[in-house]
């Protein structure tokens, strides 16, 4: 008896596992259409760009201080070519270093300016590994980021066996803004304003080491050996913050950087050397952000001095 | 291991498979060991102080049924059992709070004593399994329940991992006698089992997971939001703990239904209440209910006056409020709500059932959650305070989340409908296979699409 009531169970649940199948084989078709019309002001037209249109010499990654920090053409006019920013908000080196490979696949630019802020490199967080989830989508078409979107836990890859669960919380973004035109004339190559100043006249931000990750530092020496490899001008970049708290954390890593960038001869432009030019918080959004004006400044300032390294 | 997480469908589904296979008598070993295990994970040495406790109390029942009949020696053991247990509850959570607000009086009167805060993580549970214990001594003490001899079976009764972590907290008279019986395979045990499970994740990921983001950035930041972004944030939370707590239970209660135990209802759709005493009677049931027979019963009851009435309703939630943190916010939040049922009992009002008494239940119970949900009674009063000013800028964030969040709660308040108004039991649903799947795939594909899994989400959340 309990063996029918057992074969009953298996047969219904194996009913539903296979519906469930289906419709998220279905879920994941129309998702998967919709995810390639994404417009370029959104992060996944961003993602898309740099997977297989990209064709810019010289090009600018890293976080959101790369995102608001960078004016592509103000930097273009310096190699005379075309420049684009390649910042994302709020995303660790771990999905910088994945983007740059999706681009490696079809393109090898010129020069990449890489921007850094030591602390985010060094320390431990587990939401870097978290965030890797805007990858989900393009799971299984691109091996560059698949090992790296595994990253985020031990049972991603089973997880991501599910369309709709690749596409968990942003199907309605993709959905939506999948209607609208992508709209280069205001995008501005992929750099972000920001607009206002700091209002708050307390720039003391808190940084706390409490854990080295080595997996981002290993990046870090494997995105070196790339671009030696494949001669690309690699130029690391420490842009103006408005810290002003001594922080034990954040000179442990600058140092934990500044030491890799020597021991590779790599190309690192440090911003404190530019303090008079950055010790005025109009210029600052808050006190990692520089806001347009303090990006035009800085951007400004890059020029001038990359075309002094390079005489 | 959370209820929430890919990890504990892997050791439900595990265990629940062995509990099958293998024969009764060593079931009680699998039960034990996985329950000895989901604790470990949090903290492992821990299990030593668990075990000490289970002891402590395990002895304590034994010798409080040997001398039923020496009235003193009985209740020495009972005090023994209740301060041992009590003072473990004391150090890991109230310690630090008692000698911080101690500390705080004797600066006041000018008075410095050199006493240290201890930095210490609190046990898994410890609330729970504490109370839990608590009932089965004083249960035996009354004569209610008989002492239960096999230790393993005492231990499986305070560690029982379904419930050990957020209740609900068992009664041994309903619990300890399903611990020996030979459970034999039952498809709807599973079936119904599975089911709530289902709705206490989709609960607990899709609304109460997704509302929090929302409500923690208004309240994290409470001086930078004003009027209706409160009370927004204000009623959603009032929905999150629901969901979460209402969320777990459920995740208990099926998980433990999978393998035939059933354990007692926690939550019986509290926001359909007309009065407070209807929502006390509704909400957090296995923990009201303790309070309820050994407080406010002991302490009197409704007995000896109206004024000793009210007296120990007052207590009884201030200590309630106690109970769920260390923290003035909470006792305040208990106290309002003793207040709340202390004027309705004045007033006579807690059987009238209009829109208007709905609406003002509502509006007290969803008040007193800001309490629960502020940090410190400074941060509540700045939420109060801001509250009544007048701004038309509500604070959106991530218009996303918002969408995902209301989707749920229309759902959740749909399927609630139903069961309070159409007495329809959702997790009865229906005998048409059409209907049953088609509720299936829709709260299945919810959680995928829309749960709320890791901390990645506050990217797609604007501050």
């Amino acid at each position: 008896m309990y063996k029918k009531e057992i074969l009953l169970i298996i047969k219904k649940f194996l009913m539903i596992i296979l519906l469930l199948v289906s419709l998220d084989f279905l879920i994941g078709l129309g998702l998967d259409n919709r995810l390639k019309k994404a417009p370029i002001q959104n992060t996944y037209g961003k993602i898309n760009y740099a997977i297989d249109k990209i064709k810019d010499s010289t090009i600018i990654m890293g976080s959101s201080r790369a995102l608001h920090h960078y004016v592509p053409s103000l930097l273009s006019d310096k190699y005379s070519t075309s420049c684009f920013n390649m910042g994302f908000d709020g995303q660790s080196l771990i999905f910088q270093y994945g983007i740059f490979k999706l681009i490696l696949k079809h393109h090898t630019p010129k020069t990449v300016i890489w921007d850094l802020f030591p602390v985010d490199v060094v320390s431990y967080n587990q939401q870097d590994y978290d965030k890797l989830s805007v990858f989900a989508p393009y799971y299984g078409k691109h091996d560059e980021i698949d090992d790296l979107i595994l990253k985020k836990g031990y049972f991603e890859q089973i997880k991501l066996f599910s369309s709709a669960y690749r596409y968990n919380s942003i199907s309605s973004l993709i959905l939506l803004n999948s209607f609208r035109k992508s709209d280069f004339n205001s995008f501005s190559c992929g750099y972000i304003p920001l607009n206002g100043k700091m209002l708050n006249s307390d720039n003391k931000v808190e940084y706390n080491l409490i854990k080295i990750d080595h997996f981002k530092l290993n990046l870090l020496k494997n995105i070196i050996s790339i671009c030696k490899r494949k001669t690309i001008n690699l130029i690391f970049c420490f842009s103006p913050d408005y810290i002003n708290n001594e922080n034990v954390s954040l000179n442990q890593a600058s140092q934990i950087i500044t030491k890799i960038m020597q021991e590779n001869k790599v190309t690192y432009i440090d911003s404190k050397n530019w303090n008079n030019h950055f010790s005025n918080k109009n210029l600052f959004k808050d006190p990692i952000h520089l806001n347009h004006e303090g990006a035009e400044i800085y951007s400004k300032l890059l020029y001038d001095t990359l075309s002094k390294i390079s005489k | 291991m959370l209820f929430n997480s890919f990890s504990f469908l892997l050791f439900f589904v595990i265990v629940t498979t062995l509990y099958y296979i293998i024969p009764y008598k060593p079931r009680l070993f699998l039960l034990l060991g996985a329950s000895c295990f989901f604790y470990m994970l949090f903290v492992p040495e821990y299990i030593i102080i668990l075990f000490v406790t289970i002891l402590i109390d395990y002895i304590a029942g034994i010798y409080i049924e040997k001398h039923q009949n020496h009235k003193k020696k009985k209740k020495l053991y009972l005090i023994i059992s209740i301060l041992a247990t009590c003072l473990v509850l004391f150090i890991f959570k109230y310690y630090n709070f008692f000698i911080e607000n101690f500390l705080i009086a004797s600066h006041k009167i000018g008075f410095e004593p050199n006493i240290k805060i201890i930095n210490m993580i609190l046990p898994i549970g410890l609330s729970f399994h504490t109370f839990q214990s608590l009932s089965y001594v004083i249960e035996v003490y009354r004569g209610n329940q008989k002492t239960e001899k096999n230790f393993l079976i005492y231990s499986i009764y305070v560690m029982f991992y379904p419930q050990l972590v957020a209740g609900p907290i068992e009664r041994p008279q309903n619990i300890i006698h399903q611990f020996k019986i030979p459970h034999q395979f039952n498809k709807d045990n599973i079936v119904l089992g599975l089911r709530q499970m289902l709705w206490g994740f989709f609960m607990k990921v899709v609304i109460a997971d997704r509302l929090s983001l929302y409500v923690d950035a208004v309240y994290n930041n409470p001086d930078n939001h004003h009027g209706l972004s409160i009370i927004i944030a204000t009623l959603f939370f009032s929905i999150q703990i629901y969901c979460d707590f209402a969320g777990y239970s459920n995740i208990a209660i099926g998980s433990a239904k999978v393998m035939g135990f059933d354990l007692m209802k926690n939550f019986n759709r509290p926001y359909f209440s007309f009065s407070v005493s209807e929502f006390w009677s509704r909400w957090h049931i296995s923990l009201s209910t303790w309070f309820r027979d050994y407080l406010y019963i002991p302490l009197g009851g409704s007995k000896n006056g109206k004024i000793h009435h009210l007296r120990n309703l007052l207590i009884t939630f201030l200590i309630s409020g106690l109970w769920h943190g260390a923290n003035w916010t909470f006792i305040v939040w208990g106290g309002l709500n003793g207040l709340y049922l202390i004027f309705e009992i004045i007033l006579n009002k807690n059987k009238t059932k209009n829109i208007l008494s709905y609406a003002i239940t509502m509006s007290l119970i969803v008040l007193s959650w800001l309490f629960f949900r502020a940090t410190d009674l400074s941060t509540a009063n700045t939420l109060l305070k801001n509250m009544t000013i007048i701004d038309l800028n509500i604070y959106i964030g991530d218009i996303h989340t918002l969408l995902y969040s209301l989707l749920g709660i229309s759902i959740l308040f749909i399927v609630e409908f139903l069961e309070e108004r159409k007495k329809i039991s959702t997790l009865k649903i229906s005998s048409n296979a059409k209907i049953r799947y088609t509720y299936y795939v829709i709260i299945i594909f919810c959680i995928l699409l829309f749960g709320v899994f890791d901390e990645s989400q506050f990217i797609y959340f604007q501050f």
